[in-house]
Order: structure tokens, then sequence, then C-alpha cells
């Protein structure tokens, strides 16, 4: 618990006083959220129009925490890797797992304080949630869920692109191409056929529209996501990523040949 | 039992075998160093002995363990700057102390004995970042200080760093780590020149080993000087003859020239008994000789290439 501690506690300082970090996770979905809010949903229904904000308000949440795990992560990693400390950690009595967990409670501490700064400009600017306890407690867990996914997906790119800028570069890339692939941005409705299937199964979106239903309105969505077979899918694919990267990191990640 | 015991360790990464059936061993508490050229497989060994990385073949034992059972023992500093630029030095040593079990109050304890150790009571709360080379690795240092660590473990641990930071560092790790058992890997003559002992290796063989002295005698390099009086007298030589370490005065175009065992205590000898008998000295120059000229005449190579 102690080696877990420091490693969360030293993840926490490095993603905090990462002035690029808070600007693309907290400040950048932040200004997404008042051009949402202003600009791209200014035509909503009056009526329904606090729980569009919501959902806004949901869809930049997941946008920030796919940011934070697919390039912050692998970005800390391979800094990590390239100042030689995954030599120093190999040689001391430490286990992977302990340090990968103690980075991943570090980013989920982190998404989290975020996805509370990111609802509270949402009330300012006049989102009303549906808060039942149910719902709440649901949708918290598809956060954390998704946090979880999008960290894995950050481990396994960090474990296997060794360059710092390649790292980071590839997970924005990666995560910006598959949001808007997958509507985590704009509306469901505006997404072809085929995208709008990828939508409904990729974890990321998939979460999104989840919580997006749970705390705001189905309108907003554009669909239910309510049933058991996506609602298992996204569960079960999100935990596989998490498991796989745990896999390939412990395996890969301190191998210094 | 020995603090480090190697033998007839062979590394190979695909077909380069990049160590030999090296054997050595190292005392406890002694100060052992590794001089060799970039690529001669000494970083390589480092890491083996770190637990870092596996030998293909042979035996290394850490106070009679393998290396993956003696990692509470072992201090390694890696070439690289490990510590985190967006931590303090206190920060980032709390973090080395977390990893290695303390709790918090025992932590902050032992973390501000290190710093005092290492000299950077006063940058403690300073971002890593804003430090300059020399004191990073002082805070590096104080990683492989921790209690309980026996066997310290510097891979080049100077790299990057000018003369007077280099010298600030080995004053430190004599200060510091004296009474652990130091393995310093080193391609600086003058570095090793601190340690007790020293291994050169050449592309992965151990191609000689000794106290520098020893090193330097065994290969016939030794210490000269160089004396001219304008004269060359029977006296002289004489008196030189008092001097030399057992090989002859030479006489050369200008005057004479000896090799010496101690050349700060009989330069201002030879210059006093020189004066005393009335033959004034025009130039004297010493030359030293280094373990960069051991190496140089064991391999056929400098140490620098």
């Amino acid at each position: 618990m102690i080696q877990i501690n420091a490693v969360f506690i030293k993840t926490l300082k490095e993603l905090y006083r990462n002035k690029t970090t808070i600007f693309w996770t907290i400040v950048w979905p932040v200004i997404f959220l008042f051009l949402g809010v202003f600009i791209f949903y200014r035509g909503a229904p009056q009526s329904q129009a606090p729980q569009f904000r919501a959902g806004i308000t949901v869809s930049m949440i997941v946008f920030s925490l796919m940011l934070s795990g697919f390039s912050t992560m692998p970005g800390l990693i391979a800094i990590d890797r390239a100042g030689g400390l995954f030599l120093k950690l190999r040689s001391m009595p430490v286990k992977q797992w302990k340090d990968i967990l103690g980075r991943i409670l570090g980013l989920l501490f982190y998404v989290l304080i975020s996805a509370i700064l990111i609802i509270l400009i949402g009330v300012i600017l006049g989102a009303r949630f549906n808060l039942t306890l149910s719902g709440v407690s649901v949708s918290l867990g598809f956060l954390i869920l998704a946090t979880l996914g999008a960290a894995g997906a950050g481990i396994i790119i960090g474990t296997f692109i060794k360059n710092i800028n390649g790292a980071i570069i590839t997970g924005v890339g990666i995560s910006v191409v598959s949001m808007s692939l997958a509507g985590v941005t704009f509306p469901y409705s505006f997404l072809p056929g085929a995208l709008q299937a990828f939508s409904r199964y990729y974890p990321f979106s998939s979460s999104n529209a989840v919580i997006s239903y749970l705390l705001s309105t189905q309108e907003f969505v554009g669909y239910n996501p309510m049933n058991t077979f996506q609602l298992s899918f996204t569960i079960v694919s999100s935990v596989l990523l998490f498991i796989i990267s745990l896999i390939l990191y412990s395996k890969f990640c301190w191998k210094a040949d | 039992m020995h603090a480090i015991e190697v033998k007839k360790l062979t590394k190979v990464y695909g077909k380069n075998q990049i160590l030999k059936d090296v054997n050595l061993s190292v005392e406890s508490g002694e100060f052992y160093c590794l001089m060799g050229p970039n690529g001669s497989g000494k970083t390589t060994l480092a890491a083996i002995l770190a637990s870092v990385r596996e030998q293909t073949e042979g035996a290394v034992e850490i106070m009679g363990m393998p290396p993956s059972g003696a990692r509470a023992l072992i201090g390694y500093m890696p070439q690289e700057n490990f510590s985190s630029p967006s931590l303090t030095g206190r920060e980032n040593l709390l973090y080395f102390a977390g990893l290695l079990g303390y709790r918090k109050q025992k932590a902050k304890e032992v973390t501000g004995d290190l710093l005092k150790k290492v000299g950077l009571v006063t940058d403690a709360d300073k971002l890593v970042s804003k430090y300059s080379g020399g004191m990073r690795k002082r805070l590096e240092l104080a990683t492989i200080l921790f209690e309980g660590i026996k066997i310290l473990i510097l891979d080049e641990p100077t790299t990057g760093l000018d003369p007077t930071a280099r010298r600030n560092f080995f004053e430190l790790l004599l200060r510091a780590g004296r009474s652990s058992t130091i393995f310093l890997i080193t391609h600086i003559g003058t570095d090793a020149e601190i340690a007790d002992r020293i291994g050169l290796i050449d592309n992965g063989r151990i191609a000689a080993e000794g106290t520098p002295d020893e090193l330097k005698k065994n290969n016939n390099l030794r210490n000269a000087i160089t004396v001219e009086t304008g004269i060359m007298d029977n006296g002289i030589l004489e008196i030189l003859n008092k001097f030399t370490d057992g090989q002859n005065v030479i006489e050369t175009e200008s005057g004479y020239k000896l090799s010496s065992d101690d050349i700060s205590e009989d330069i201002p000898k030879i210059i006093k008994e020189l004066d005393s008998r009335g033959f004034s000295v025009k130039r004297l120059e010493s030359t030293t000789s280094t373990l960069d000229d051991v190496f140089y005449k064991l391999t056929g190579r400098s140490v620098k290439d």
C-alpha cells in the first residue's frame, strides 16, 4: 500500500504541475462546453435545454478523460522510460503491478476532480442533471470504467511507443479521431449508419451515451443505450482493454533489453 | 563471502557477445571501479549486477544471493537522470522512500537526513527542473544512500558534469557512501584513480585488475621527472640516482630524466639537494602516468574511443 501511495502521489503531482495537461484536459473541454451551450446546441428545444446542457457536460467529461488516458498516461510513461526510471525501479524491491496501480489511481483521481470542475461549470451554464441514486451510481461506475479503459489504451501506447512526443501524439491522434468517429463531441444522429454502430460499441462513446442517458435525456443521446448487449459489451471491452494493458505493461514496459 | 562475485559471466545480444567469460570479485566495503571505453560491456555488467538485466551464462552473487534476491541491498544509479523534474528534491526522495516501504513520518525524517548528507537542504523544496546537473546527480546519489542499502552501483554518474561538479560528486560519494561497497563504472581515468581497485574492461573482457599503482607499475608506466641544469655532471647523476625508483636515470640532450614513485615528495627534495651542492635547476618538469595510459598500453586503444 505504501508503494502504491508513493506512485499515486507522484503521478498526481506530475499531472497537476503540467500546465499543458491542465489546459487540454480541463480548460479545453470547458471552452468546448461554452461553445456547445452557446453555439452548437443553441437550436435545441427550449424545454429540454437544461438536459441538453447536462448532456454536453457529460460529453466534455468523457472528452477530458479520454485525452487524459490516451495521451497523458503514455506521456508520463515515456518520460519515465527516457529518464531511466524503469531501470532504477527494476533494481529496487518494487512490483510492476504496484507501480501501474499507483499510476492508474493517480489518473482516476485526476479525472474525477476534472469531472467535478466541468460539472460545476456546466451547472453554472444552466445544465440540470437527473439525479437519482441509481442513475448517479451507475454513471459513476461507467465513468470509472471509461477511465480505466482510456488508461489501458494509454498504457498500451506508452508501453510500445518509446519516444515521448511519439507516445503523446499517438494518444492524442487516436483519441481525437476515435471521439469524432464515434460521435462523442457531436450528435449521434449526425453519424452515418456504420459509424452509429461503431459509436454503440466503442467503449468510450458507449459509456458516454449511458451516462448522458441516465443524467440528461434520451433526446440528447439519440438512442437508448440501456440494452443488455451494449452494456455487457461496453463493460467487458473496457475491462479487457484494462487487463491487457496491465499484462503488456508488466511484461514489456520495465524490460531493459 | 564477497560483496559481489561474478564467475564466467557471458552476455549475448543477438549475434553480439557483449561480455565474455568475466570473472571478478569485490570485497565488502571495497571501492571497485570498472573502467573501459564506450561499448566495452561495462554498463551491461553493472545492469546485471543491479538485477536490471539477466546474464546469458555464468553466475552472479550479491552478498551470497542472486541479484534479483538482493534488490533491497542494492542501490543502483543508472546513467540517465531518473529523478522527476516536476517534483521537488524532497518529493523525489519521499517517492523513493515510499517505494522502499518507509511510512510517512519515518520517510520525512530519513529524507531530511539524506538531503543534509548530499548538501541539498536549502534547495530541497525547489523543483528538480530548476536544479543544476551537479545538484541533480547529488539528489540521485541520495536515492542509493537509504538505510539498508549495502552495495552502491553507479553507472557513469558524472556524465555531463564539469570537472568541479565531478570532483564535488566524488568527494560526496567518498564521504557519504564509504561504509558501503561501491561499484563504479567510468571511462574517465582520473575518476577511477580514487577507487581501491580497478578493473579495466575491453571488448567484454577484463583486461587487467589491480590498484591504480599496481596497474601502472605492472605495465611499466611510472611518473617521470625531467631535470635541466645546463651542465652534465656526475654529481648531479649521483643525487638523482638516490630518488629514482630502481630504474636508471636517463641522460637526455639537455638534462636528466628519472622515474619516481612520489613526485610531490621527491621534487622539493631534488631541488633542495641540487641547490645545496651548488647545482642550479633551469627547468624541472613532471609527467604523471594515468590509467588512460595503462589502458592504452594494454589494449592499443584509447579509453575515450
